[in-house]
C-alpha cells in the first residue's frame, strides 16, 4: 500500500493514463475556450440555457454566468475528478481502461454540450431567438462514447494488483467465542472532494435551473451516500455486513466460507467507490489498500475495512474450529 | 475491534467483555469518539444475553471509559494519559538500556518479574 512505483513498467503506464486523461481534458477545456472567444461578441447579453423538447428556449441567464458556469462543469468538474482517482491510482486492476475512457469522455461530452449551446445562442437578438434541439444531448453522448473507446483503446491495461498477504489465523479454544467489527470509512479527502463538488453543481443548478444538471447532482449525492461508512461483522455466524445508515446490508454463512484473506485493492478494480457489484465479486470500497478478501461459492466479498488481517485471521480461526468439530 | 470470551471460564462473562473492550480501546482498536457496536448486536454476535452485554457497557460507563446514551449508543470517550512520570521513567530506563546494551526482551522480563514480586 505504501511502496512507491518505482518499476519503469509502473511509471509508463502511470503516465499513459494521466497523460490520455489529462490531454482529453485539455482538448476540451481548448475547445470550450476557442468557442467562447470566437463567438462571445455575437452572443446576446443574457444566454438562452434551457431548451424545451420542441427546441424553444425557456430559461436563460447573464452571458458571463453562463459561460463561468460552462467552465466549472465541463472542465473543472472533469479535471477534480482526474485528481481525485489519480489519488487512488486508477490505473491499477482490471478496469482502469473503462476508468481512462470514462475520465476523458465525460469532458468531451460535457464541452460538446455547452459548445452546441453557445452555437445556438450566436447571432440571436434575445435568448427568445435561440432554438436547440433536444438532439444535441444525443450528440453529446455520442462524442463522449467515442473519445472514451479511443482512450480506452489507446492505453495501456492496468497494472496488476499485489498478491494475497500471509494472514495468520486467531486459534480459538474449545468452546472460545469470538467477534470482530471492522469498519470501512472513506478517506476525509475523498468525502471533501464529493461533497464539495455536489454542492457546487446544486448551487450551479439552482443557478441556471437546467434540468439536466440535477441528474449530476442527483448522481453526485447517490455516490456520496454510497461511500460513507460500512461496518463488517465476523463471527461464529460468519459474515455480515451493512452501509452506516443501516442499509443496505448482507450476510454471508459460515457454512459458505470456504477461504478468507488480505489483498491490495484499488478503486479501479470495482469500478469506484461505494457497493460495487462485479462478475462475481461484491465490493465495499471505501479507499484503495488493504481489504479483507472472503471466498464464498466461488464468489468474492471485498471490504476496505480497517485491520483486514484480524478479520481475515477469525474467519480462518473459526474454519479450522468448524472442521474439528465436524 | 476483536472480543474474545470463554463461556467456560471462571470470570463472568460481562467481566470478560469488559477486559476485552479495555484491551481493544487501550491498543487503538477503537479510537476516542468513536462508536461500539450496539449492545444487541455484540450480544447477538457473541451468542450471549443483551443484559450480560449491557451490564458490561454500563461497566465502562461508570469507569469513564464510555458514554452511554439512549439513541447515540457507546462512544469511547477520550482516554487520561498515564501520569507524566511514567513517560520520564520508561525514558530513563531505556536509555539505561541502551547504555548496558541489555536488549529489550530482557528489560521486559525484568518488568514482569518485578512485577510479581
Amino acid at each position: 500500500m505504501n511502496q512507491t512505483t518505482t518499476h519503469p513498467a509502473e511509471r509508463r503506464v502511470r503516465r499513459a493514463h494521466l497523460a490520455a486523461t489529462s490531454t482529453a481534458t485539455a482538448a476540451a477545456a481548448l475547445v470550450l475556450l476557442g468557442a467562447t472567444l470566437l463567438w462571445a461578441g455575437d452572443l446576446p447579453d443574457r444566454l438562452a440555457t434551457h431548451f424545451d423538447l420542441s427546441g424553444a428556449s425557456d430559461d436563460s441567464m447573464p452571458r458571463v454566468w453562463a459561460l463561468t458556469l460552462f467552465g466549472l462543469v465541463a472542465v473543472g468538474l472533469p479535471a477534480l475528478l482526474v485528481v481525485i482517482f489519480a489519488v487512488s491510482e486508477w490505473w491499477r486492476g482490471e478496469r482502469a481502461r473503462l476508468f481512462a475512457g470514462f475520465l476523458a469522455g465525460m469532458p468531451a461530452g460535457l464541452v460538446t454540450l455547452f459548445v452546441a449551446v453557445i452555437i445556438a445562442n450566436r447571432g440571436a437578438a434575445a435568448p427568445e431567438d435561440a432554438r436547440l434541439g433536444p438532439w444535441v444531448v444525443l450528440l453529446a453522448v455520442g462524442v463522449a462514447l467515442v473519445t472514451g473507446a479511443l482512450v480506452a483503446l489507446v492505453v495501456p491495461p492496468g497494472l496488476p494488483r499485489s498478491v494475497h498477504e500471509p494472514v495468520t489465523p486467531v486459534v480459538l479454544a474449545p468452546g472460545e467465542r469470538a467477534s470482530w467489527f471492522g469498519r470501512a470509512t472513506s478517506s476525509t479527502v475523498v468525502l471533501l472532494a464529493l461533497g464539495g463538488s455536489t454542492v457546487v453543481v446544486a448551487v450551479a443548478a439552482l443557478a441556471a435551473g437546467t434540468w439536466w444538471l440535477w441528474l449530476l447532482v442527483a448522481l453526485l449525492a447517490v455516490l456520496v451516500a454510497g461511500v460513507t461508512s460500512f461496518t463488517v461483522t465476523v463471527d461464529a455466524r460468519g459474515l455480515t455486513w451493512r452501509s452506516g445508515l443501516g442499509v443496505p446490508r448482507g450476510h454471508v454463512p459460515l457454512e459458505d466460507i470456504t477461504g478468507a484473506c488480505v489483498v491490495q485493492v484499488s478503486p479501479a478494480d470495482f469500478g469506484g467507490f461505494g457497493i460495487r457489484r462485479v462478475p462475481r465479486a461484491l465490493g465495499l470500497i471505501t479507499r484503495r489498500g488493504a481489504a479483507l478478501q472472503v471466498e464464498h461459492a466461488g464468489r468474492r466479498f471485498v471490504a476496505t475495512v480497517d485491520d483486514p488481517a484480524t478479520g481475515a485471521g477469525l474467519l480462518l480461526g473459526l474454519l479450522d474450529t468448524r472442521h474439528t468439530a465436524a | 475491534m476483536l472480543i474474545r470470551i470463554d463461556p467456560r471460564g471462571s470470570e463472568p462473562i460481562y467481566q470478560q467483555i469488559v477486559r476485552e473492550l479495555r484491551r481493544a480501546i487501550a491498543s487503538g482498536e477503537v479510537a476516542a469518539g468513536e462508536r461500539l457496536p450496539a449492545a444487541r448486536e455484540l450480544a447477538r454476535s457473541l451468542d450471549v444475553n443483551m443484559h450480560t452485554v449491557l451490564r458490561a457497557y454500563t461497566e465502562l460507563r461508570d469507569a469513564e471509559v464510555i458514554d452511554l446514551r439512549r439513541g447515540r449508543g457507546a462512544v469511547v470517550l477520550e482516554q487520561p494519559t498515564a501520569a507524566p512520570e511514567v513517560g520520564e521513567a520508561v525514558a530513563e530506563l531505556l536509555e539505561v538500556a541502551r547504555r548496558h546494551r541489555i536488549p529489550l526482551s530482557r528489560i521486559h522480563q525484568a518488568l514482569d518479574e518485578g512485577a510479581q514480586r
